[in-house]
């Protein structure tokens, strides 16, 4: 296997990486170190701390219209309609607050604190509270620079000013539409972030959000007689789905198919108004949910569940376009090879080739597909070939790349693998180091020799100047619990 | 388990199992509507850029994540691992070989790295000997990976570094068998196949391989060629599924009694499972051995007779015995008739045979005329050998479909062979099979 995978990079088109190769920093492109075999010496030379002198940049951040055009605008009496609680529910209303008395802590920052010492801190200059506006503007642009973080902390002084701050839960509030999406942003940026135990302890006085003081008919005064859900739809999803994060993806499960009942009932109510875009834009909620569902299905390994929604219901959709079949065929078609039903995987992924325009070239979709094939009748020589002409479609995707290391390493590459990554986090820190590529190199800095520490202190240096937030801990990510 | 202190050796021991990578998300999907307050969640540093927006909500992962533990293993599975020699000193190490052998209850492997790990080499600073070793594991245990890296010091003393791993290797699956004795020459196999591990598999193959013998015709696919299991043969944790063939002798030995009664291995099963990315196993049972054939002294076969026939009409069939004992025999055949009000037929017959040497057969017909409609049993039959006085009953001589006189019956179908043992036992209870692997 080893000759084999060098004559593939012999007849090799030039890569981005030969590239990169003529750069001072970088001493030896992947070719070169795959043709002198594992005992090359001189790699992991290339990402020393300090040939970066580079800092978080956030991305430009440019105020869009509200909705995006692919969305289907609705007035607020469609997107609100909601079956009202019933009698027996109405008695308890939702009293929140926050859980926290001090800003969310930075985990980040608290490694590096004990690892590198307070002094490295000083290269750390994510956004914080403070660099932005104190609204839902400024709470668009962390997010939009993915310092979740820090726009949990934006929320909770938002909700302070609400009088729903630390403290407050279990007193009296007032509900707006405005106080209840600070909610949701807070919860979903909770749940993004992995920190699902205060994410679970804040959410719990919504219950599934059926008081009835979350909808407009109970202040008649202050909303004209207004009817409907003040609580977004998106909000009653998050707290739907929440006991998947918590390990219990059964009640999930059922809470979600309360959900879709509810919102297939909106649907047909629509179709009976033959209000057509009503009933599109009910139709697409719904199919989110099964999304949800599927997810659930997936935590449990329901695989025959999924079957039945994808080809019952997701596929059904009359409206659906070529693209939109083409991405569920091929999501199908992975859900299978997590089973190790490849001959099912590549049925479906054959269909969605087929969706693809006629004569055009296969995409990144196809041979992302193909690569993940090949993955699974560990043919992993194979794979990296494959993946690697998907980058040449899309330079830089740390998917791609990520696949593409793990690929080396089962082909007996470590070295190779360190390097690429090393490569990936070279060209692009800000976007190579997530999760699961620092997973990866972890693993094969500890493999590779008993000096792993250094590195991953170094990645940690790395992560400190980069990265706002990671959604797992550092500790795992980096696995420093053995360093010590 | 480590022998020696490594800090005190110069180069550094690391092995790692490569079982499957997982496919993982980008972590928790977190979406909202375009109305609500922060539009968006995600940036477009964080899409991968090929999921699509209809599909980025599925959590069908597309990443692959190295293995984060040793996991399990299991019989018929491929034991992968990483082994990767490094220098971790300045200077160079010389001399450097290593070597790693899976030894289980009953054998000890030596497992080979690529050709240079054979021959001493030269550790540079920082250098490293890796490479990938594999074994399809055959046995059910203990198994303890013994890696043995040798070397010598700048001073010139010879070296040795052991590392053991220990592991189990699980049973993954069981195999439980039934036959039965078919009225013709033929036999069912039905096997059940149940998934012992602790995750869902899929079975991608189970075939039973014939042996040379037995033709084998498996009963597991629709005529549209599509399997009869709906989910892709998949099988979650101690579930299990039943596969049916159906095995005639061949040819040769089919004609005669004697050989088939000496034959009894039919073949062996292959079964082909994938786990978690197509992590495969793969194992086959012992040689499968058919039902003892039973064959007595005497054998009926009903060589003639019609699968459906109209009310009223006459239904007869052709029966032929054959005297399959030592001794020659003259038989009195009868089929008695019933006069009760149940009756599902009338018709009877008494009459005698010519006499029958050893080996030798006769035929004769037997009407019958059917008085109900639906199913109708002709039993039973009761040969005596006027000879020896002995009586052989066959119960459930033969089954005809009776139906109306309006039925369109085109395609009336005849069972041209049946065979009929005296009170033959036509179905083995389940029994547990023996597995391997090849």
């Amino acid at each position: 296997m080893s000759n084999k995978i060098s004559e593939y990079f012999a007849n090799d088109p030039p890569s981005f990486f030969d590239e990169l190769a003529n750069k001072p920093k970088s001493k030896d492109s992947p070719a070169e170190g795959i043709s002198t075999g594992s005992n090359n010496t001189s790699s992991s030379s290339n990402m020393m701390s300090n040939t970066f002198t580079g800092f978080f940049q956030p991305p430009e951040y440019v105020e869009t219209p509200e909705a995006a055009e692919d969305s289907i605008k609705v007035s607020d009496d469609v997107r609100n309609l909601w079956e009202l609680p019933r009698e027996s529910e109405s008695g308890k209303l939702i009293m929140p607050g926050i859980h926290l008395q001090n800003d969310l802590a930075d985990p980040i920052s608290v490694a590096v604190a004990q690892h590198l010492g307070e002094a490295e801190l000083s290269y750390r200059k994510i956004l914080r509270v403070d660099d932005v506006t104190q609204d839902e503007r400024g709470l668009r642009n962390l997010i939009h620079a993915s310092c979740y973080r820090t726009a949990v902390n934006l929320t909770g002084r938002l909700l302070t000013i609400y009088g729903q701050g630390y403290g407050r839960s279990g007193q009296p509030a007032k509900h707006s539409p405005h106080s209840l999406q600070l909610w949701f942003t807070r919860l979903a940026l909770l749940a993004k972030l992995g920190e699902f135990e205060l994410l679970s302890a804040e959410a719990e006085p919504f219950g599934q959000l059926s008081s009835p003081d979350v909808f407009y008919d109970f202040y008649p005064e202050m909303y004209n007689g207004k009817s409907g859900s003040i609580a977004c739809f998106s909000f009653r999803l998050l707290l739907a789905e929440l006991p998947i994060y918590l390990g219990t993806p059964h009640i999930a499960l059922d809470r979600l198919s309360e959900l879709h009942v509810t919102s297939r009932e909106i649907k047909e109510h629509y179709i009976n108004l033959r209000n057509k875009t009503a009933e599109e834009f009910w139709q697409r909620r719904c199919e989110r949910v099964l999304h949800s569902i599927i997810n659930c299905g997936l935590m449990m390994k329901k695989f025959s569940m999924i079957d039945d929604i994808m080809e019952g219901t997701l596929l059904k959709r009359g409206s659906l376009s070529k693209e939109e079949q083409r991405f569920l065929y091929s999501a199908w078609g992975r859900i299978y090879l997590q089973i190790g039903d490849i001959f099912g995987a590549e049925q479906k992924f054959a269909v969605s080739r087929r969706l693809r325009e006629i004569n055009s070239s296969p995409d990144l979709r196809d041979l992302v597909d193909k690569g993940l094939i090949a993955v699974a009748k560990n043919d992993f020589p194979e794979a990296y070939v494959i993946f690697q002409k998907a980058l040449h479609l899309d330079t830089g995707n740390t998917m791609i790349l990520n696949n593409m290391g793990v690929c080396l390493l089962y082909a007996g590459k470590l070295k190779d693998a360190i390097n690429l990554y090393e490569r990936a986090i070279n060209l692009n820190p800000q976007k190579s180091l997530n999760e699961s590529l620092l997973v990866n190199l972890s693993t094969l800095y500890e493999l590779e020799s008993n000096n792993s520490k250094a590195k991953k202190f170094n990645l940690l240096r790395l992560i400190n100047r980069y990265k706002p937030d990671l959604n797992i801990s550092t500790e795992i990510c980096l696995k420093l619990q053995t360093i010590n | 388990m480590e022998m020696v202190d490594p800090d005190a050796h110069l180069v550094a021991l690391k092995v790692m199992r490569l079982m499957r990578p997982t496919l993982v998300g980008l972590g928790p999907v977190v979406t909202c509507e375009p109305t609500d307050l922060v539009q968006r969640f995600t940036n477009v540093q964080e899409s991968d850029g090929v999921t699509g927006v209809c599909a980025e909500t599925l959590a069908a992962g597309q990443v692959l994540l190295l293995p984060q533990s040793f996991g399990s293993i299991y019989l018929g599975e491929t034991f992968a691992s990483y082994i990767c020699v490094h220098n971790t000193t300045a200077n160079p190490v010389e001399c450097v070989t290593v070597k790693a052998d899976l030894q289980s209850n009953t054998t000890r492997i030596n497992l080979s790295m690529h050709e240079h790990a054979k021959s001493p080499v030269l550790l540079p600073p920082g250098g490293t000997i890796d490479d990938v070793i594999r074994y399809e594991v055959k046995e059910i245990g203990t198994h303890i990976l013994v890696c043995e890296v040798n070397y010598s010091t700048p001073a010139g003393y010879a070296q040795s570094l052991r590392k053991f791993f220990k592991f189990q290797v699980l049973k993954p699956l069981d195999v439980k068998t039934k036959f039965y004795n078919a009225e013709i020459d033929e036999i069912y196999l039905e096997a059940q196949i149940q998934n012992v591990t602790t995750s869902p598999f899929c079975l991608e193959k189970v075939e039973l391989d014939g042996s040379e013998d037995y033709s084998v015709t498996p009963l597991n696919t629709l005529p549209n060629g599509e399997s009869v299991f709906t989910v892709k043969h998949m099988l979650q944790p101690n579930n299990s599924c039943q596969f049916l063939y159906c095995i005639k002798p061949k040819g040769v030995i089919a004609k005669d009694i004697d050989t088939l009664r000496q034959f009894n291995n039919v073949g062996k099963l292959d079964i082909v499972w994938r786990s978690n990315l197509g992590e495969k196993g793969r194992l086959q049972t012992s040689q499968l051995q058919r039902l003892p054939f039973e064959c007595k002294t005497l054998r009926l076969e009903v060589l003639d007779a019609k699968n459906t026939i109209k009310i009223g009409t006459i239904f007869t069939f052709n029966c032929r015995v054959t005297n399959t004992s030592e001794q020659a025999m003259k038989l009195n055949v009868r089929l008695a008739a019933k006069f009760s009000a149940d009756s599902q037929y009338t018709g009877c017959a008494d009459f005698m045979l010519g006499l029958l040497q050893s080996g030798e057969s006769a035929e004769f017909p037997i009407s019958v005329c059917p008085s109900k409609l639906g199913l109708v049993k002709i039993s039973p039959l009761i040969l005596t050998n006027t000879l020896q006085n002995e009586q052989f009953t066959i119960e459930n001589v033969v089954d005809v479909f009776v139906v109306n006189s309006d039925y369109n019956n085109d395609n009336t179908t005849h069972q041209n062979k049946l065979i009929r043992y005296e009170s033959a036992a036509n179905c083995l209870t389940q029994k547990q099979v023996q597995l391997q692997v090849v």
